[in-house]
């Protein structure tokens, strides 16, 4: 039986994928950039090439996508924990107790690899510090790749019969034309498609940047009572600043009396709605957190 | 002698006359032979073939009449919009207009909400209206089904006839499609702070849409959605986003780089369109033959349209940049020169020589104004980069 991956296994592999898939757009993005500049099929195109990169492509993100929800999950579920000892909750009635454990039996995944677990505050928030670093830089590199990517779309498809023409006469053909107007259809469909696809990739990377905010925020204050109150083992390293760069800016809200749980909880809802249905349907948010779903508190999980 | 040479002319006239006729009986040949075979039909043949008919030549007169005829194409039609009156740069909020004397006595002492005004944006409102006059007023001519069937199979861009229309309105488009890039990306957000609005998202995923669909295509084979209905989406969602600009939910960051950034988009556009028409200009000099040097024209006339509305709209919407860096001059000049630019407007576009003496180049006269134009465009840009 394979073991399951620890926390920093598990965002190493992710930050792999990341790499080789950022590689291959931009890849597809600077052969489309020369295309755009000289208003021609690239070399690349016509040898067989994808011009929105590999098919699979979008495959890679749906997976990694879902690996970066689990993460972001595993860091909601941690806060979630720390904060349970801290709420006034009823006791379940014993027939809710029967339901549940009924519900969560049934809805219990065999065969799927075991979700990722953060055992403290601390290292949830180290986790959470990496996921932020490894998203902002992301969104930025994708948001301005998306932009060039499209600005070059838009001169290819206003060139289209000149890139058609050029096509015609790279291949010394002129009886050809019918085939390369449908050829250059199909490269242009194929950039229009990597542009749509970075689009779905920026809106994901969106709905994960607020739901890893919204719980670095929760860490960040819960982690400041459990240290009054000693409830917490370990919580000194939480709030080290230095270890924790991406987290500055959070920080700095904390020490402005800016973060409070009242605002935070006012902002979740929403936040954990949208998480939630951009991840549970796809199976990225964990069975228990999207059978949950439903109350305020409960949202949280995912 | 006389009477020899009178010979020679007569029979070569005769000859010129017969040859006419041959020619004449060739292309009549099939009309005749289906006539006689028509007539011998009954009503139950003939009826059907007479609708198909009826319906082939409505169906060519609406397409030669939907080419021919440009519905509302005008210039000049940015001075309907009166940007000068503006006194306000886009996204900034409008000062109330304080109350007249008589009405301030009657005015209710108590504290009225008074609903916030900020300035909408004149470069999505001249997109929207450009985009409307493409698909609205006018048939989006490259993706009728006739222009889609070409003439007996040839692409109609590789005739001389019908294809001004269609490559005009995809020169305008094109401005559009790159205006609609900026705004999502650069000009309606505060960069880094701000999320990106989504009508404007919507409208630009609308307008990047295939500019040759009809309702039925091979690939991928099915039925689809033309492409007018997507542009006609395009034109509410800049609608529905300029209301919310007026209503000062939305953002339009009025700063020097968002319009430095927009006009290296546009010279970087116009750069690529006059290397285009100087390659045609240099290596095709088949005069008024030449079939693509039409295309290529109304392409570019099409983009100085749009991009001179796209400018004069960025002139009021940056009013406040451009007053600050004491553009004024400069960016009147720039408008100037597109103006001069669309007063080329040949009948038949020629591809002459550029020393020639029979057959003008119109492309070459094309690409001397959009050079002119976009250095004008590097000047501004270099002021406001100063």
């Amino acid at each position: 039986m394979r073991r399951a991956k620890g926390i920093d296994g598990r965002v190493a592999e992710l930050e792999g994928t990341l790499e080789a898939l950022d590689r291959e757009i931009s890849d597809a993005a600077r052969t489309a950039a020369e295309a755009a500049r000289v208003i021609a099929v690239p070399e690349a195109w016509r040898s067989g090439a994808a011009p929105g990169g590999s098919d699979a492509g979008p495959d890679v993100w749906d997976r990694t996508r879902l690996a970066f929800a689990g993460l972001v999950s595993a860091v909601a579920d941690r806060v979630d924990k720390a904060m349970a000892p801290l709420q006034d909750k009823p006791r379940p009635t014993p027939r809710e107790r029967i339901r549940l454990a009924l519900a969560d039996f049934l809805s219990k995944s065999w065969t799927r690899q075991r979700k990722p677990q953060a055992v403290s505050l601390d290292q949830a928030l180290v986790l959470a510090n990496r996921l932020h670093g490894l998203l902002a830089e992301r969104r930025k590199r994708m948001a301005a790749l998306r932009h060039t990517m499209e600005s070059d779309l838009v001169t290819l498809t206003g060139h289209r019969s000149l890139l058609v023409d050029n096509l015609v006469s790279a291949a010394g053909d002129g009886s050809q034309v019918t085939g390369a107007s449908l050829q250059v259809e199909q490269y242009l469909q194929a950039v229009q498609d990597m542009t749509a696809s970075l689009n779905r990739q920026l809106s994901d990377m969106n709905v994960l940047f607020n739901k890893l905010t919204i719980e670095s925020e929760s860490a960040i204050v819960l982690a400041a009572v459990l240290a009054e109150e000693g409830t917490e083992a370990k919580t000194e390293r939480s709030l080290d600043r230095a270890l924790l760069p991406h987290l500055a800016p959070l920080f700095d809200l904390k020490d402005r009396d800016l973060l409070s749980s009242i605002e935070i909880a006012r902002r979740k809802e929403k936040i954990d709605a949208r998480f939630q249905a951009t991840f549970a349907r796809a199976g990225g948010v964990s069975d228990t957190d999207s059978r949950t779903a439903g109350t305020q508190q409960e949202a949280t999980h995912a | 002698m006389p009477e020899r040479i009178a010979q020679i002319v007569r029979r070569l006239f005769g000859a010129i006359g017969r040859g006419f006729g041959l020619l004449f009986a060739a292309l009549a040949w099939p009309f005749r032979t289906t006539q006689g075979w028509y007539g011998r039909r009954g009503w139950l043949v003939k009826g059907p073939l007479l609708a198909v008919l009826v319906l082939f030549v409505g169906l060519y007169g609406y397409f030669f009449w939907q080419t021919q005829v440009w519905t509302n194409f005008d210039p000049d039609f940015v001075e309907q919009y009166r940007w000068s009156e503006r006194t306000t740069a886009a996204g900034q909020e409008i000062a109330a207009p304080a109350p007249a004397p008589s009405d301030a006595a009657t005015a209710p002492t108590t504290t009225e909400t008074v609903a916030q005004q900020c300035q909408s944006s004149a470069i999505v409102d001249v997109v929207a209206d450009l985009t409307d006059v493409n698909v609205n007023h006018n048939a989006w001519i490259s993706s009728m089904l006739l222009y889609r069937l070409g003439l007996f199979g040839i692409d109609w861009d590789n005739t001389p006839f019908l294809d001004n229309k269609a490559s005009f309105q995809r020169g305008v488009n094109q401005t559009v499609r790159r205006t609609s890039v900026e705004l999502v990306d650069t000009l309606a957000r505060v960069r880094g702070t701000s999320g990106i609005n989504n009508d404007l998202q919507d409208a630009r995923n609308n307008l990047q849409f295939d500019e040759y669909s009809w309702y039925f295509g091979l690939s991928p084979f099915g039925p689809k959605t033309p492409t007018p209905s997507y542009y006609r989406t395009a034109i509410e969602d800049f609608r529905k986003f300029n209301a919310d600009l007026g209503a000062c939910n939305a953002t339009f960051d009025a700063r020097a780089d968002n319009l430095v950034q927009f006009l290296d988009r546009i010279a970087n556009d116009l750069g690529s369109t006059s290397a285009i028409l100087r390659e045609r200009s240099e290596n095709y000099n088949a005069g008024w033959f030449d079939t693509r040097a039409d295309d290529r024209f109304w392409f570019a006339y099409g983009q100085l349209y749009g991009y001179y509305a796209v400018l004069s709209a960025a002139g009021a919407d940056f009013s406040g940049v451009i007053r600050e860096r004491n553009l004024g001059p400069l960016w009147g000049d720039t408008l100037t020169q597109f103006r001069a630019a669309l007063r080329i407007q040949p009948a038949i576009i020629s591809n002459g020589r550029e020393d020639g003496w029979i057959m003008p180049t119109h492309l070459a006269t094309m690409g001397f104004y959009i050079l002119r134009v976009r250095s004008n465009l590097v000047e501004v840009r270099s002021v406001l980069d100063r």
